[in-house]
Order: C-alpha cells, then sequence, then structure tokens
C-alpha cells in the first residue's frame, strides 16, 4: 500500500515515520531544497544560520519521543536553558529561576502560579494526547465522560478554578499572583504570538495555561533543526523516502477517494493514502481539486482564522554584547517586554494595521549552544516579533521593513547598547514572507490561531479535528488540526495514525 | 398587616430585584421590609423628573429580559406595567443613508440588500438560529445555575438534563452553540456576514456593560440577549415601559405592597449584623438597628460582603474570591431634555426610524478603537452609543411637543488615567464627546437641547450605589457567570455567611433589568426554609 506525505517538516516527517513504520511505502514530498518547514535551520546570511523558524523546542511531547524512539536515532535532550527577562533598570532584570525571583520578592506568587498549572498538567496532558471523541450519545459519550470524571477527581476547587482560569485573561491571571507588571509580561508573550490576542483578551489565560502545560524543563540538543534530523534518521530508518524540491500542485481523485497527487512540474504519483501537513486550509482549499467537499464542509475550513500578529527576525552579529541590566549572565533566551500596557498597545498597533510602537521580542541566541552556526566569536539571533500586522506583501515596502526592524532593534538595544553596530547581516520576515516561503495561510507559525474556539473539536472544526477529511484516504497532520501548533510533533502523530488506522 | 418587626426577611436595597424577591417572599406569607438608600426605589431603574416636565429613564432605558414567570406570578399588567414595542433599529452613517432594521422582515431584507445581497439572504436565517439557541440559554436563566462540582442527585440530574437539551439541538446547532461561548462577537458575524454597516450594529450587544471589544473573545454569546426577549409571551427584541424604567420597579413595587411589603426609602444600611457566622439584622446609618431572621442583599457583592459585612466575617478563600471579582465600569448615560427632535442626514425629517433604538456604531472598526482608546484610562473620543427617544412612544414622558432623548455610552471607564475620582472634571467633556458625536449624524441637535444630564461611572457608583459604575454589578464574563457568579460557594444565592443571600445582579444569571436573581433568589429561600 502507497502512502504519499505532502510537506516534510516536523509533523509531516513524523507521520511518515508512523506510517513507514506500519508497513507502507511511504514518500514523503517535500516543496522545498531541505527538509524541515518552519523547523528547518538555514542559512540566511552567508556563513550564518538558525536552527528554525520556530526556536523553541521544549513543548516535545515525551511520549511522541518515546513513540518514535527518536532517542535511538540520535536525539538529545538537554535541560531548557532559563528564561532572561531584562530591564532598563538593573535590579528588575531576573531569569525566571527560584533564585531570581526570591530576590525579586515574586517566588511565592510565581511559585503558587506554577503549582497550579502543576496541578492541571495531567487532565491538560491526557485532553491534548487523546483524539477528539466524536461528539454525540452511544460509544462517543465514553470518552467525553471520562475526561469529565478526570476533571471532576481534581477536586470540586481546582476544577472550578480550572474553569475560571481557562476563559480568564493572562493579564487578570498572573496579577492574582505576581505584583510586577513586567514580569507578567514576559510570562503573557509566548501565549500572544499564534494567537490574536493581547494580554487582557479574555481567554488568553487559557492559552497561556495551555502552553506551560505543555511545555517541559528539557529541549533538544540542537533546537528544532536538530529535531528534523532526527525525524530524517527515523523515517529512513523504516524505509521511507523523502523526496525534496517536489512540491504538490493538485490532489487526484477518483469519485470521492484519494487518487495520488500531481506536482507542480507534471509528475503524477499514485497513492492509496495522503496525508497532508500543510495547514488545513492550503491543503483543503489550496490543493483539493473545487467541487470535491461539499459547502459547509468547505466552509467549516474557510473560517479558520490565521491572522498572524508576528514576524520573525533573525541577524548575523559579529559579537554579542552584554547585557546592560545583568553583565554575569550570557542567557539563551530572553524576552524584551515593557508591561502588559505596552503588549497591549502593541497588539492594538497591528490590529489597526499600524507597526508597533513598542514591539515585544522573545529572543533566542542559539549560538551559545549550538557550535557551528557562526564564525568563531560571531553570534546569530533569533527573534520573534510581536505586534506586526497582516498586511499583504506589497504594503510592506522597504521603508516599512526598516521601520520595524528600526524599531525592534532599538527595544534590543535598551538592554544590548550595540548591538546595531554588530549586525553583519539580517533577515526580516514578515507574514508575506512567511507563506510565501513556506505555504503556511497567512504565514501563520501556528497554522491556524491558538483561541478556545480554535482548540479541540474547533482545531479546525468538527469534521476535521480527529485527522480525518471527507476524501476517502486523505489525512490532516498539521498545527492547524488538534491539539495545536508548535513543536510538540502531536499533530503529526495524530494525523499519521489516524491514516494508519484507515487501512 | 403591621409596619413593625419582627421581620422575617430584611431586603438591602430596593433595586428591582430587591423588590421582587421581597414580593415573592411576602406573597408566600414572610413578613419582608426592604431598605432603600435614596428616595425613590428601582435603583438602576428608575423614572425621575430631573428638569420639570421632562421624565428621564436616568439609567437602563429597555426591557428585554423580565421573565414572564415573575411577571406573571407578580402580577405586574394589572400593577400598571406596560410595554411598547421599539419597533426598530437605526444605524445612521455620516455618509449615505445608514441601515434600519425593522420588524418586517421584507423591508429589513431591502435594507440589508443595498450592503449585501448575501447579507440579506443569510439575515432570517441567522434570527432564526439564534431564537433556537436562546430557547437553549432559557434552561440558563430561568434556574439556579447548575454546579458542576456537585454530586448531590439533584445537582447531577440537573446537569443531566442540561446536557440533553444541548444535544437535542443537534450537532449543527451545537456547534454554533460552541462558537457563541468561545468566539468574539466580530469573529462570530464574520462568520455570517460579509457587510461591516451590518455587522457593527449587530455586534454592539455583545459588549454592553463590559469593559471588552467587539474582537475580545467571549463576547459572542452576548448576542443571544438580543433574541432572548419575550414581551407578552411572544419573543421580541426590545420594549419600552410605558413611563420609562421607573414603571418596571414602580409595578413590582406596589405588588410588594399588595402582598403586604413594607418599603422604606432613604433608609441607607450601614451594616449587616452578626452573631457568630449567622447574619440577624442590620444597622442603618442613622444608627437605628433592625432584626430578622434573613438579611437578603440586593446590593452588589463587593459592596454586600466587604462594605456592609467586612472581610473578618468571611473564609479567606471567599473573601479573596471577592476582592478579584472584575467590576470595571465602562458605560455612561447622558439623558437629555429636547426642545425638538433630532435630524440625521442619513434619513432627514420625522419618521418610524426614530421610533426604535439609534446606534452610533458605523463599524466594526470604529467600535474596537473606541474601546482601546479607553484600555488607557480615557473615555472615547468617538463612543458608541445607543440612543433612544422615549418621548415618541409614551408622550407623558415630556411636555407636549418637546422630546427626551436617553444615550447610553460606552466606553466611560471608571478607572480614568487621574483616577475615578477625577470624574468630576472630567464629566462635562465627556458629556461634550457624547453630543458632538451624535451632532456629526444629527446636526442641528446641540442648539435643541433644554437640559444634559451626565452620568459617568463614578456618578453612577456615588448616586446609585452601582461599584465601580458597573451597570450589572459585575461583569458578565465568562469567567463570572454561572456557578462563578460572583463565587462559587454563593452562586446559588444562599452565601458561606448563614442567614445571608444575594438577590441582585451580582448573583446567577446576572444584570439587567429581568428580575431573575431577585426571583431565584427568594423561591431558593422558601425551597430551603432559610426564611
Ligand atoms: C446606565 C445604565 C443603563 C442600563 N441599561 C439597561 C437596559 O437598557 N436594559 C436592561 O435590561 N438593563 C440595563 N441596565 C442594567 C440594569 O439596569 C441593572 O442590571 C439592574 O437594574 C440592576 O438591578 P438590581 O436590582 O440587581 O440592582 P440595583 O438596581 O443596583 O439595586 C440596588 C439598590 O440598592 C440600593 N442601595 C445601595 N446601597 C444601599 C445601602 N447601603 N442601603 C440600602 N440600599 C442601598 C440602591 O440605591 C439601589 O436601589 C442598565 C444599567 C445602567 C446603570
Amino acid at each position: 500500500m502507497k502512502a504519499i506525505v505532502i510537506g516534510g517538516g516536523q509533523h509531516g516527517l513524523a507521520a511518515a515515520a508512523l506510517l513507514a513504520r506500519e508497513g507502507l511505502t511511504t514518500t514523503v514530498l517535500e516543496a522545498g531544497s531541505k527538509p524541515g518547514g518552519l523547523c528547518r535551520g538555514r542559512e540566511f546570511v552567508t556563513g550564518y544560520r538558525h536552527t528554525g523558524i520556530h526556536h523553541d523546542s521544549d513543548a516535545l511531547r515525551p511520549s511522541a519521543i518515546a513513540a518514535l524512539a527518536l532517542e535511538e536515532h540520535g536525539l538529545r535532550l538537554r535541560p531548557a536553558p532559563p528564561v532572561f527577562v531584562p530591564s532598563p533598570e538593573p535590579e528588575r532584570a531576573l531569569q525566571l529561576v527560584a533564585s531570581d525571583l526570591v530576590r525579586r520578592q515574586e517566588a511565592t506568587g510565581f511559585t503558587a502560579w506554577r503549582a497550579s498549572i502543576d496541578g492541571w498538567r495531567q487532565v491538560i496532558g491526557s485532553v491534548l494526547d487523546a483524539p477528539v471523541p466524536p461528539l454525540g450519545v452511544g460509544e462517543a459519550a465514553w470518552p467525553v465522560l471520562k475526561r469529565a470524571v478526570e476533571l471532576r477527581m481534581l477536586g470540586a476547587e481546582r476544577m472550578i478554578e480550572l474553569l475560571r482560569v481557562g476563559v480568564a485573561s493572562a493579564e487578570d491571571w498572573l496579577a492574582e499572583h505576581l505584583a510586577e507588571p513586567h514580569l507578567r509580561a514576559a510570562i503573557a508573550l509566548p501565549a500572544l504570538i499564534g494567537s490574536y490576542m493581547g494580554p487582557r483578551s479574555p481567554h488568553s489565560a487559557g492559552v497561556l495555561l495551555l502552553r506551560e502545560a505543555l511545555s517541559t524543563p528539557n529541549e533538544v540538543e540542537g533546537g528544532p533543526a536538530a529535531l528534523i534530523d532526527a525525524l530524517v534518521r527515523v523515517a529512513e530508518h523504516h524505509g521511507a523516502t523523502i523526496r525534496l524540491g517536489k512540491q504538490v500542485r493538485t490532489l487526484q481523485l477518483d469519485t470521492g477517494r484519494i487518487k495520488g497527487v500531481e506536482l507542480v512540474d507534471g509528475e503524477v504519483l499514485e497513492a492509496d493514502v495522503v496525508v497532508s501537513s500543510l495547514d488545513p486550509r492550503a491543503t483543503m482549499l489550496g490543493l483539493v481539486p473545487p467541487g470535491a467537499i461539499c459547502v459547509p464542509e468547505e466552509d467549516e475550513i474557510r473560517r479558520v482564522r490565521c491572522r498572524s500578529t508576528s514576524a520573525k527576525l533573525h541577524l548575523a552579529l559579529s559579537r554579542l554584547p552584554p547585557s546592560a541590566s545583568r553583565p554575569d549572565l550570557s542567557p539563551e533566551r530572553w524576552r524584551v517586554v515593557r508591561s502588559p500596557r505596552h503588549l497591549e498597545q502593541a497588539f492594538d498597533d497591528q490590529k489597526h494595521g499600524r507597526l508597533p510602537r513598542t514591539p515585544a521580542l522573545d529572543v533566542r541566541v542559539p549560538s551559545l549552544s549550538v557550535p557551528g552556526l557562526a564564525p568563531e566569536g560571531h553570534h546569530v539571533l533569533s527573534a520573534h516579533v510581536f505586534g506586526v500586522p497582516a498586511r499583504d506583501a506589497d504594503a510592506w515596502t522597504e521603508q516599512e521593513r526598516q521601520a520595524l526592524l528600526d524599531r525592534a532593534l532599538a527595544e534590543l538595544e535598551v538592554d544590548r547598547p550595540g548591538l546595531r553596530d554588530a549586525i553583519v547581516g539580517h533577515e526580516l520576515l514578515v507574514a508575506p514572507d512567511l507563506e510565501q516561503r513556506f505555504g503556511t495561510t497567512g504565514g501563520h507559525l501556528m497554522h491556524g490561531e491558538h483561541a478556545l474556539d480554535q482548540l479541540w473539536v474547533g482545531r479546525p472544526g468538527p469534521t476535521y479535528c480527529r485527522g480525518r477529511t471527507p476524501i476517502t484516504g486523505l489525512f490532516l497532520a498539521s498545527g492547524g488540526v488538534h491539539p495545536m501548533g508548535g513543536v510538540s510533533l502531536m499533530a503529526g502523530l495524530l494525523g499519521g495514525r489516524a491514516a494508519a488506522e484507515s487501512r | 398587616m403591621s409596619q413593625q418587626g419582627p421581620w422575617d426577611a430584611i431586603v438591602v436595597g430596593g433595586g428591582h430585584n430587591g423588590l421582587v424577591c421581597a414580593a415573592l417572599l411576602a406573597k408566600a406569607g414572610r413578613k419582608v421590609l426592604v431598605l432603600e438608600r435614596r428616595h425613590v426605589v428601582g435603583g438602576a431603574a428608575v423614572t425621575e423628573e430631573i428638569y420639570p416636565g421632562f421624565k428621564y429613564t436616568v439609567c437602563s432605558y429597555v426591557v428585554s429580559l423580565l421573565r414572564p414567570w415573575i411577571w406573571r406570578e407578580l402580577e405586574l399588567a394589572r400593577f400598571g406595567l406596560e410595554l411598547l414595542p421599539l419597533e426598530c433599529s437605526f444605524t445612521p452613517h455620516l455618509e449615505g443613508s445608514g441601515l434600519c432594521r425593522w420588524p418586517d422582515p421584507d423591508l429589513t431584507r431591502q435594507e440589508i440588500a443595498r450592503f449585501s445581497a448575501t447579507d440579506a439572504e443569510r439575515y432570517p436565517e441567522f434570527g432564526r438560529t439564534m431564537g433556537r439557541l436562546a430557547r437553549f440559554a432559557r434552561h440558563f436563566i430561568d434556574a439556579q445555575a447548575p454546579d458542576p462540582a456537585s454530586i448531590w442527585p439533584r445537582d447531577l440530574a440537573q446537569l443531566a438534563s442540561l446536557g440533553q437539551a444541548a444535544l437535542e439541538l443537534g450537532d449543527a446547532d451545537l456547534e454554533i452553540q460552541r462558537k457563541l461561548t468561545l468566539m468574539s462577537a466580530a469573529d462570530l458575524l464574520d462568520e455570517w456576514f460579509e457587510s461591516d454597516a451590518l455587522k457593527a450594529p449587530m455586534s454592539c450587544s455583545g459588549i454592553i456593560g463590559t469593559f471588552l471589544g467587539v474582537r475580545s473573545p467571549g463576547t459572542a454569546y452576548v448576542l443571544l440577549h438580543h433574541y432572548m426577549g419575550e414581551i407578552d409571551g411572544a419573543s421580541r427584541a426590545w420594549g419600552f415601559a410605558r413611563g420609562g424604567n421607573g414603571a418596571v420597579s414602580e409595578a413590582i413595587a406596589a405588588s410588594a405592597r399588595h402582598h403586604g411589603v413594607v418599603i422604606r426609602t432613604e433608609a441607607p444600611v450601614a451594616k449587616i449584623k452578626m452573631s457568630g457566622n449567622q447574619a440577624t439584622g442590620v444597622v442603618l446609618e442613622s444608627g437605628e438597628e433592625i432584626t430578622a431572621r434573613a438579611v437578603v442583599s440586593g446590593l452588589d457583592p463587593r459592596a454586600t460582603f466587604l462594605r456592609l459585612l467586612g472581610e473578618q466575617h468571611l473564609p479567606p478563600e471567599f473573601a479573596k474570591r471577592i476582592q478579584r471579582y472584575k467590576f470595571r465600569g465602562s458605560s455612561g448615560k447622558v439623558n437629555l431634555a429636547l426642545d425638538r427632535l433630532p435630524d440625521f442626514t442619513s434619513r432627514p425629517g420625522i419618521g418610524p426610524h426614530l421610533r426604535g433604538d439609534i446606534a452610533i456604531a458605523p463599524s466594526i472598526d470604529y467600535l474596537e478603537r473606541a474601546y482601546d482608546e479607553a484600555k488607557d484610562g480615557r473615555f472615547s473620543s468617538r463612543p458608541y452609543l445607543n440612543v433612544v427617544i422615549p418621548s415618541l412612544l409614551d408622550p407623558t414622558m415630556a411636555p407636549e411637543g418637546k422630546h427626551v432623548m436617553s444615550i447610553f455610552v460606552q466606553y466611560a471607564p471608571y478607572e480614568l488615567a487621574d483616577g475615578p475620582q477625577s470624574w468630576p472634571q472630567h464629566r462635562e467633556a465627556f458629556g461634550d464627546a457624547v453630543v458632538d458625536t451624535l451632532a456629526e449624524y444629527a446636526p442641528g441637535l446641540k442648539e435643541a437641547i433644554l437640559h444634559r444630564q451626565v452620568l459617568s461611572p463614578w456618578d453612577l457608583e456615588q448616586e446609585f450605589g452601582l461599584t465601580e459604575g458597573n451597570i450589572f454589578h459585575g461583569e458578565l464574563t465568562l469567567d463570572q457567570i454561572l456557578f462563578q457568579r460572583p463565587a462559587p460557594a454563593a452562586a446559588r444565592y444562599k452565601t458561606p455567611v448563614r442567614g445571608l443571600w444575594l438577590c441582585g445582579s451580582g448573583a446567577h444569571p446576572g444584570g439587567g433589568v429581568m428580575g431573575a436573581p431577585g426571583g431565584l433568589c427568594a423561591k431558593t429561600m422558601l425551597q430551603q426554609a432559610g426564611v
């Protein structure tokens, strides 16, 4: 039996490895010249490489590592480095670690906050790990009831509290525990990247909670790019073929059943099963021939919201200027934020189509731990820039790009004076660039916004949330399908399993 | 009946909910005393003649959710309540003739079709869908809040029957219900309609009384409110009480008195008296003490638990919940006495379009900008307005030929940048922003104004006792409704303090002139022999 996997990113490779292991003749078709998609490491300035558009890998699911035996194929984990939060006032700069927090007298609140998340981790994990049960009565009622019982087993108080926090705003939730606004902004930031929310938006606490509950103390040594290397090895070990430079133009169907794919270069490949790791919109609206699915099924996909509120910045640096607030530290991860109010403003700015007055940055300096990314003594800085409007490509003139870059650099330079002078080259990728390069709808890094209605049965919708589609033999393995986007591999396994089970 | 104790129950606050609760208790044979701080009963549902000859429906101005069962049990029609239907929803624009939605579906279709033919076709379907879901929502507003944490057979049965009702909706409606619960009003409407001119005024019901924008997640479910109204048993959007919303309170008060309730006005309560963990009565500001077997508070949770009672009498976890309970008033009100009717450039002249509600909501972006502007503690320079001209429906509201205009305004944040107490300095500027905004659509308005009353959230707090000026006794966001309102331990009217009950809008199912919290509180008290 033949399987084709469209897209050789984390999810596509994971699905391919599963299918090949199950004995299917599996071919991965990747449009790029190298596998990896948003996790692919790339030389963005001659001599300087990053480790992926996604730069963190601490959400990688331990169950996924085990399922694919990734550690037998060269995947190495290391403790995820602490997050540093610089501040113009040196005494307020700190790392999100116990010892620093004690100094700032935020330790009690932070510990209580972490403890409440730990109390929910298992329930959340079991919802995310399991496929979405079909809603309704009969056999379906059982898994739903099981989840309800699990929830109830938390104890009345913790259950009700979970239901409250889940729909609260990140700022309200964090303010209940932490007095320092600047700290709250730093903690909230990663939940905002990938959703269409500011810290004051209701439900942002729910998204933050999910992300926190998914994060582990470990990450992949070498970053997302090294995860791809391991996935390629597993997939090939099980016999999958990875073909590069192969872009699929359309799916070929035979009376509602998948027959194969046609490539842009005209080649036609036959398959019994096709798993697409493109985002649901790109697959169902872009690859499926028009008219193949009925209107309500198409509407369900058309309604998936993919509004990007961030851009990606890569800097090649001749040196890494020390932190002004904590010269004693050499942190790999920073979050450059001012306050929840500034974050909210950045969100509002992009909402009204303006450049953010003060963009917030989720920064990583992979060259501090991964050898060979830059010439000796040089560095690579990777940053998600939050507060960037989703505009059309032609609205991003050179001038506008430069203005955005300047504002981002100005924020970075507050704690790293001299950074600008150390820049050897840069790459700024706004949403249309990401869309063009990776094919993700709206340039959205999560293959669809993280929002409570776009999770679980709503990711991307009741018809598709189990990785199946109305077309027999076509499956989805994308972050746009349950459970969520980001580097976790879960959606890939889910889609791969759904396809394998279909035989 | 005697004007003296001993009282079975004292109701603190003569808002419409307090009155409903008192009336139902008295109807069941209990001796009830209502203590109201102001000189009139009604709280946020009052009509007052602030300027001679002109009656303002000072705060709330339309009726939609007043529960039919309360209406029946208290015989409100017999006690003088009459509702007049509001005929249409008009959204003027600066250019073009705006949009007017009429009771006649054909007329509405034609109006919408000027903006989008597909929207015109879909509009009735949206209404029908919302109508079905509104019927489902009634399971929630006419009963105690479900308690997902309880293992009592009765509570499990309630959960099961709600689950059953949800399944009966069918997959398609259940999916829409899911979206309604979780999405923003703007995102949800985007799924149905393409025209901003239609979506903007529709989205407004999602933000009324809350400090959120139309794009904030969790605002979609409030859209249902518009389809939940029942007037005289018929499903209808909004009605206007003849005589203003004070007439609602007056009718309830008359029914209450008929059943023997004693109502004292200008009787502000200073403290709830405690003996051990038992509320035993109240102390008035005058120092007078009155005892009763039960104390029922129609005030909001913060005023009740932290001001009248005091943290020392509460379990610490509960006190923390009440402190966290969000108010964040963001609405204001401007009442005008007018020499003549406004003339909108969109639709010149006096016509039926003036007889409904008039919304200044030209686009989703306009509304969202109004919200964003207010986040940092300023009132919106171009706010969302909801305007009604009561005197057109009920000529007794103003001298002959003259008119009164009620303008509900968002956003006016309680928490101004210079602090809430700076509102008196900003009040008139706020009033100017409101009038200027409206005058852009109806030039000549300013010249027609005989008198203007401006109520900021600060004024709502000072005058009506609404904490932080929140019109609903606390935000109606998902984390503060049902079993979370105002806290799990007090979500069913009974509180952690023995003998103290909550019957105001800060209890399930929340704010609005609907009488449900008061009515359900009375029912619960009688059931549990709390009185
Ligand atoms: C400007 C505005 C516009 C609104 N528009 C609408 C609308 O159009 N339609 C709608 O359905 N809803 C509307 N609402 C909401 C609705 O009016 C309220 O939710 C509802 O009236 C609240 O009723 P209640 O009985 O729960 O509380 P309240 O009406 O607040 O009653 C509480 C009572 O307690 C009294 N009190 C306070 N402190 C003391 C004390 N210490 N001792 C004794 N008495 C005290 C107060 O004076 C008041 O009478 C509006 C509200 C406002 C403020």
